[in-house]
This record gives C-alpha cells, structure tokens and sequence, in this order.
C-alpha cells in the first residue's frame, strides 16, 4: 500500500450542506467538510463492511 | 377522574351509508363493530378549513398499517395532526393503499350497472356541509386485511375481516374536524366485510381533564414548525371558477430556487478509492463522485435521521 493520495472534486448543494453543518458541531468527524467527507465516508464503508461480514 | 366526557353523540349506520359528524378538539370519535366482520372507510376535515383534510398518502411514512399511538395527518403544506388513534384493537387490520372503492370499480370488475361504493357514500355525507364528490379524499380503511407484494401487487380483500363483535376504535380530536365514517360498500362482494353488510356504532365523547391534555400533546408533539396554513399561502383565495386560466404576471417562488452548489476537493488514500470502485460495482453511485457523495448521505440517513 502507497501514500499515494488521489484528489476528487464533490459538490454537495446548500441542504447537503446543512446536514454537514451539523455534523460539523457533533464534531465527531472533523471541523472542516473536507474532512466530514472524508471520515463519514469511511465510516458508511466500514458499516456496509460490518454488515457484508467483510 | 373519568378518562373521556359523557357521550353527546351516538347512532349506528345502517348498511350502506355513513355519517359526517363535526368531532371538536379533545373529544373522542368511537367506531364500534355492531356485529363484527365489517370494514369501515374514513375521511377527516379541517371543520373550519374543508381544503384541509385527512391525506393517507403523507400518512403512509412511516408505516402502512396504522395502530395505537399513531395519528391522521392532513395533507401540506398544513401536515397538522388532526386526530391520534388513542384506543385499536389488533383485529382491526388498517389500510392506506386502497384509495376508497368507487362505482367504477365494480362496474368494470363484474358488470354492475350500479353498486355501492364509498366515493358515493361519503359524498352523500359530506354533502350536508356543502361539500362536493370532488371533495371525498382517500379513506383511512380501518379492518380491512389487504395485502401487496414486493413487486406491488395489491390485493384490497386479502384476507377475510377480523374484527369481532364490540370491537372499537377511539380517535381524538387534536382539532375541531368533521369525521366522515362509512360502511364500505364493496363487503357485499368481497372478503373486506366478509361477504355481507353490517351496522357500525359511531359515538362522540366529550372532552375531559385528560383527553384535553392528551389532545394538546399530542398537537404538539406531531406538529410540525415548518406546517403552514392559509395565512403564509401566495395564494390564499378558494376558486370559484372551474376553468383553470393563468394569473398574468405570476411568477412561481421556488424554496432555495436556484440551489447553489459548493464544490469541496477531498484528498482520497488508496484504499478510499478502492472502496469507491467497489461502491460503484454494487450500485451506489455512476461515478466517484456520486459514489462519495452517497455514501455520507446514505450513513446520515441510516445514523442521523429520525425514523
């Protein structure tokens, strides 16, 4: 496995980006939405991984 | 300290008809099996606003059968509770998917030239308030066992009707609303009243210290703070034409119309991008980006969102 880091573009439109905002004040999963994306992301594959008994 | 008032109104409906009956907040509306076996078709209306009434449709979110605890919903933008189910016995099977049975139904199912039918029975209920065939809603069918498949077939009549003799259903009014119960006319020919008509007890408690409450209660606890009535609507007039003409000049004001869109660049390791493909092969998402993007959304709706 490399570091290797790939960079990807989201658009998400302004009521996406309310329930980001309030992720943004758990503050479980970063103060920025790049990284909200980014650990909400892993966190929906790790569940789905839960669930496929990966 | 008595549960509900004394009763201020009470009558049974004979096979085949129904009854509108203006239900005022904190009262009780009890529907009781005469006989058992009988379905029963509803409609509710805001009695001092007949534009807003009973929508099973936004009732059918979040389940389709109906129980104790649950409430009627009028349609939005007012989406107010207008009644909640206080009291429902587990025979009484409920039904949102079968809008109301109609004359057509069962001309074209068996040849009738005419047959009862709930659109014609309530509409001659709800006329004593001046209200239209046009007005009858989709009914809140209560002991009605029907049935649908994964790949949506429907079946009204699926099973023959539970209820039993003494069986009832109690309903708060959460607003003054006039309550449209029916025998449903179609029990003769089908197993949704097991193949013959049956009276149906209707009373009206009055409200007391609890049911007052609980009415309150529940208003609140179901209401919405983004339920809107006339007094918000661009439009607030009832038309009285029937032709439909365009307002000159009418200019339509879209909720966040246009939206705006953030662009937000996020920083992938290998092993995210590998997900991703593996997103995309099972379906979610055409392309990385759609991928990413359903993926959070679909961890707020199953972790964030209220049920």
């Amino acid at each position: 496995m490399t570091n290797r880091t790939t960079k990807l573009v989201v658009r998400f439109n302004q009521q996406q980006l309310r329930l980001l905002d309030n992720l943004k004040k758990e503050g479980k999963f970063g103060e920025t939405y790049t990284e909200i994306i980014v650990n909400v992301f892993r966190e929906y594959v790790k569940q789905t991984q839960d669930k496929r008994g990966a | 300290m008595a549960l509900y008032g004394k009763t201020r109104f009470e009558t049974v409906i004979q096979p085949v008809s129904g009854k509108a009956v203006p239900v005022y907040e904190g009262e009780i509306l009890r529907i009781t099996q005469v006989e058992g076996g009988q379905c029963v078709d509803f409609n509710c209306f805001n009695l001092h606003d007949y534009k807003e009434h009973m929508s099973v449709g936004h009732m059918r979110s979040p389940n389709f059968r109906k129980k104790k605890g649950d409430v009627v919903r009028s349609n939005p933008n007012r989406y107010n509770p207008m009644m909640a189910i206080l009291e429902m016995p587990e025979t009484c099977v409920t039904d949102l998917l079968g809008a109301r049975c109609e004359a057509a139904l069962f001309e074209m199912r068996a040849g009738f030239d005419i047959h009862t039918n709930c659109q014609d029975t309530i509409a001659e209920c709800i006329g004593e308030y001046g209200l239209t065939p046009d007005d009858v809603h989709d009914s809140f069918n209560m002991w009605m066992n029907s049935a649908w498949t994964v790949s949506g077939e429907y079946f009204s009549s699926a099973q023959r009707n539970t209820a039993r003799e003494g069986d009832s259903v109690d309903l708060l009014a959460l607003m003054d609303v006039l309550a449209v119960p029916a025998i449903c006319g179609g029990g003769d020919i089908s197993r949704s009243s097991n193949y013959w008509f049956k009276p149906i007890k209707i009373q009206i408690f009055e409200p007391s210290d609890v049911t007052t409450r609980l009415a309150q209660e529940y208003f609140h606890e179901y209401r919405s703070k983004t339920s809107k009535g006339v007094e918000s609507f661009r439009i607030k007039d009832v038309q009285v034409e029937r032709e439909l003409k365009p307002i000159p000049g009418y200019e339509p004001n879209f909720i966040n119309f246009p939206l705006k869109i953030q662009e937000i660049t996020i920083e992938l390791t290998d092993e995210d991008y590998r997900q991703i493909q593996n997103l995309k092969m099972w379906g979610l998402g055409k392309d990385d980006e759609d991928a990413v993007r359903s993926a959070v959304l679909e961890w707020h709706n199953n972790n964030r969102a209220r049920k």
